[in-house]
């Protein structure tokens, strides 16, 4: 215990905020902006044109807010499991155990019902409240489905190697011409294994 | 072995045996039993599932059929193809011929030369034979004992065969083939054709017809689904630039899974249904001889449509549908008040579009007349399309693909704009008038002889409208 608070205190000094933020920001940024095309595409035909800058404005804003409230939680999550983990080796185990979670989390009901309302692609109103309510509810969905992908890229080191791969799955599962099916995905398993191990 | 000729029910010959054969091999197909890929039950089930939970080792096959895509003609021909083959198939081992040819029904055609065009085929109105043997083409339908369907003629309207595109690739407006989207078992926008004849068909017969997840149990669907590849075709030999997509998402980049006339798996490709006389056993149709589809050389021409679509009004909030007349309102953008659209300026002729959007509901609502005119006109108002509810619950389910965004249906009105003169500069407001087409009385029962398919009873029906829209392009 005493080592593990050690560690923490060396971790929080050694971590700066702003750092971790900006980290977080740019692994959203590379791996769900690119998910997130698609809407505001959408949601430019279904506006006035007077609106459609406003509307690409708020519901982008909205859609990030809510990434980045619930990226608090994942760093404390992620600074607790590097400092529980510090020196004890077990660094790259954590993040197979993370891909595994992952891979189970991509076959269940719940994160499905998640990944199909990202599918949705009509907005039955445009007011700015409309939209805003829209972006958050769409970033909420987006949390659901992917947070722990994204979770297990940061166990692995954050690095742009597992961050490209993890998004291109996700890209590719958002793009698949078949909706997934509720079985586990074992090749995600295997690659976040392989990125673990080449990692560690 | 030869290209079969898929003709019309109400042109074959005196005598003619096809629909005898068919009544037999539906009676044998129904005796085997549901996890059979040769089984009544189990072809119904690839359409949509009566009977769900799906189990596991069928979920490839079953709940697989295409509405609101551009996949929904591929994949129905293929389905109605591996269809005929197993008829075929059953038909020989009841010591039938061989080449047994799926007959279409052509309701649209004109009554001077097909008076009973509109009624129900004769041999599947009765519910039983004359020898008291039960009529395996019978169904739980809105039909009389005469075969009166009650269509109306915007039901059998072949308006869509205008279209000169298959797919829009802007998306904000209706056209021949459906929407650009991935495999998708209940998708956003379906194509003119789904639109008007097929869904308004399948709610006019009712019946299992009304509901996806029952609707290829009914015979009579497959030859209501023979007639819509037919108009396929025929929109093809229209010719005047009309062709298939060239994208290769829809040539290649979905395959979809079924089983053969002799129950084996096979996969297709939209590419592999292009060619009729190569699917499967191949065939063509009557009405078109060899070589009546034009090549396509004007590819050009399919993708013409790209300009920008405009939303230039909307309702002041959703629209429920529920009484035998609903009224909306919608309120044109300030912003292009004094800018006549019909009389544009602009080079090319522009469009106006009502679009019905977010389009959800429960059970099985009622299908509405959608009309259009200004508020305060003494004119009637003009009608402009239906709103089509076949599947609408699915569309509606959030466990389904497509999260129960609903469907959004779009009806071209640039002529009735015309006539009424919308032009913004006179009417802020185009007043939409939603009228209720009744469903027929469908018999309650079903005899001993058809099986007892348990379903968990429809939820009370419901339908909203998300957002009424108008778009100028």
């Amino acid at each position: 215990m005493a080592n593990f608070t050690a560690n923490l205190q060396a971790q929080l000094v050694w971590l700066d905020p702003r750092l971790l933020a900006a980290e977080w920001v740019l692994m959203c940024v590379a791996m769900m902006a690119p998910l997130f095309i698609p809407v505001l595409h959408n949601l430019s035909a279904y506006s006035f044109r007077r609106h459609r800058q406003r509307n690409i404005a708020l519901v982008s804003l909205s859609y990030a807010f809510v990434l980045c409230v619930a990226g608090v939680p994942m760093i404390c999550v992620a600074i607790l499991g590097k400092t529980a983990l510090d020196g004890t080796g077990l660094t790259a185990a954590a993040a197979l155990l993370g891909f595994g979670i992952a891979a189970l989390w991509h076959a269940n009901p719940l994160r499905q019902r998640a990944l199909r309302f990202c599918h949705r692609s009509h907005f039955p109103f445009l007011s700015a409240r409309g939209v805003v309510g829209y972006g958050m509810a769409h970033g909420w969905y987006c949390c659901l489905a992917c947070l722990p992908a994204m979770l297990a890229t940061m166990l692995s080191g954050h690095g742009v190697v597992p961050m490209l791969a993890v998004a291109h799955l996700l890209i590719q599962e958002r793009m698949a011409h078949r909706p997934p099916v509720h079985a586990v995905r074992p090749y995600l398993i295997a690659f976040g294994a392989l990125l673990t191990v080449s990692y560690a | 072995m030869a290209v079969r000729v898929r003709r019309s029910v109400y042109d074959l010959p005196p005598g003619d045996e096809t629909l005898d054969w068919y009544r037999k091999a539906v009676g044998s197909l129904y005796q085997r039993p549901g996890t059979n890929p040769m089984s009544w039950l189990y072809v119904g089930a690839v359409h949509g599932n009566h009977s769900p939970p799906t189990p596991p080792q069928f979920r490839q096959f079953w709940d697989q059929c295409q509405h609101g895509t551009w996949y929904f003609l591929p994949w129905h021909r293929g389905y109605v193809a591996a269809f005929e083959a197993l008829i075929e198939s059953t038909v020989i081992d009841l010591g039938g011929p061989a080449e047994w040819a799926l007959p279409y029904w052509n309701y649209s055609a004109d009554l001077t030369q097909t008076p009973q065009a509109r009624l129900l085929p004769p041999a599947f109105r009765d519910q039983q034979m004359p020898d008291g043997s039960p009529n395996w083409l019978w169904a739980p339908r809105a039909v009389n004992g005469q075969g009166m369907v009650q269509m109306l003629p915007s039901d059998i309207s072949l308006t869509a065969l205008n279209e000169t595109v298959f797919t829009d690739p802007v998306q904000v407006s209706t056209k021949f083939g459906g929407s650009k989207t991935g495999f998708v078992h209940f998708g956003s926008v379906p194509g003119a054709v789904e639109l008007v004849p097929h869904n308004a068909i399948h709610r006019r017969i009712a019946g299992y017809m009304a509901d996806p997840d029952l609707a290829a149990l009914d015979p009579i669907f497959w030859l209501h689904h023979c007639n819509i590849d037919r108009l396929w075709e025929e929109w093809l030999a229209l010719g005047n630039g009309r062709a298939n997509p060239t994208d290769v998402h829809w040539l290649t980049g979905t395959t979809f899974d079924m089983h053969d006339g002799a129950g084996n798996p096979f996969r297709f490709t939209c590419n592999d249904m292009i060619d009729t006389t190569t699917v499967l056993h191949g065939y063509r149709y009557d009405t078109l001889p060899e070589g009546a589809i034009p090549e396509a050389g004007d590819l050009i021409l399919m993708a013409a449509s790209t300009e920008e679509s405009e939303l230039a009004g909307t309702s002041e909030g959703p629209v429920t549908l529920g009484g035998e007349i609903v009224r909306s309102r919608v309120v044109m953008h300030p912003d292009l008040v004094g800018k006549s659209f019909v009389e544009s300026a602009l080079p090319t002729p522009m469009q106006v579009y009502l679009q019905l959007e977010g389009v959800r509901g429960t059970g099985i609502p009622n299908d509405y007349l959608v009309l259009v005119d200004l508020e305060g006109d003494t004119e009637p108002p003009l009608q402009v399309g239906i709103l089509t509810t076949f599947g609408i619950a699915n569309a509606s389910n959030p466990d389904r693909d497509h999260a129960g965004a609903g469907t959004t249906q779009v009806f071209d009105i640039t002529q009735a704009a015309a006539r009424l003169r919308l032009t913004t500069e006179a009417a802020p407001l185009l007043q939409v008038t939603f009228q209720r087409i009744p469903d027929g009385a469908v018999p309650e029962t079903v005899p001993d002889w058809l099986p007892d398919i348990r379903r968990a009873p429809l939820a009370d029906s419901t339908l909203q409208v998300g957002r009424v829209s108008v778009y100028f392009r």
